[in-house]
């Protein structure tokens, strides 16, 4: 007799569907909704927010641009990588373009499996891999100017890696 | 041999423009069009070194030929999140 569970249903796992970019506000239910599954024991929905900064100059607002089809096939290859290594069962996210304001999600990532500590261990690794490989920009616009992030013009410096303090993540 | 160039960010910004074709001699390589497109855009000269170069939506080293009516990306460091 078939068992009556969700034991046959199909992982969702990462594919090129569950990941956007978009022009407006996220959807951050509908992303969530993608990674929704029998199997999942947690699920973490992350919102990265546009924030002003403190420190050293007051942010008034973002800028992002992407290589839209190429930032979801690195989305999706990073998504497949992180339901291998770490056992998950889905992931899915939307990435935002074009102007933000302080307080608005510049990005969404949900991620299910089946036990809290790989969710929460792949969340970050996604992010960490996002500001790396994935082929979209922020332009910071503060007081009296404006600066692409990751550039020499960046007031934090060049970044050959993981981002610093100035990303919204 | 035409290849398109898209450019984003300061790429773009220093190219003053969203992108345009370049005519190579056949067997050109990745490195061969970034040189030229620096030759063209001097301003690309600062961004150039520090950029990964994509090819066909994909990420290339300097010695991978180019193919006839490949689409060249120039990703200087990105800052999505």
């Amino acid at each position: 007799m078939a068992p009556t569970s969700d034991r046959n249903a199909p992982r969702p796992g990462a594919p090129a569907s569950a990941f956007h970019v978009v022009e407006g506000p996220i959807d951050a239910d509908g992303v969530r909704a993608l990674v929704e599954h029998p199997h999942a024991g947690a699920v973490i929905v992350f919102h990265g927010t546009v924030r002003t900064r403190t420190a050293d100059r007051e942010v008034t607002h973002l800028e992002y641009e992407a290589y839209g089809p190429m930032a979801i096939k690195q989305m999706a290859a990073l998504g497949a990588d992180l339901v291998d290594a770490h056992g998950l069962v889905a992931v899915a996210a939307t990435h935002r373009v074009g102007r933000l304001e302080p307080g608005e999600a510049a990005v969404v990532v949900a991620i299910s499996a089946p036990h809290r500590a790989a969710a929460l261990a792949a969340v970050d690794e996604f992010l960490v891999r996002l500001k790396r490989d994935v082929p979209i920009w922020k332009k910071e616009h503060f007081e009296g100017g404006a600066v692409w992030i990751g550039t020499p013009d960046d007031p934090q410096g060049v970044r050959s890696g993981p981002p610093g303090p100035e990303t919204t993540a | 041999m035409r290849v398109r160039v898209r450019y984003f960010a300061d790429a773009r910004e220093a190219a003053r423009r969203d992108g345009e074709d370049l005519d190579l001699a056949a067997g050109a390589t990745v490195k061969d069009a970034v040189d030229a497109l620096v030759r063209r855009h001097p301003a690309l000269g600062s961004i150039a070194p520090r950029a990964r170069v994509a090819v066909d939506e994909r990420f290339v080293g300097p010695d991978e030929a180019l193919a006839e009516d490949a689409t060249l990306v120039l990703i200087p460091p990105v800052g999505g999140g």
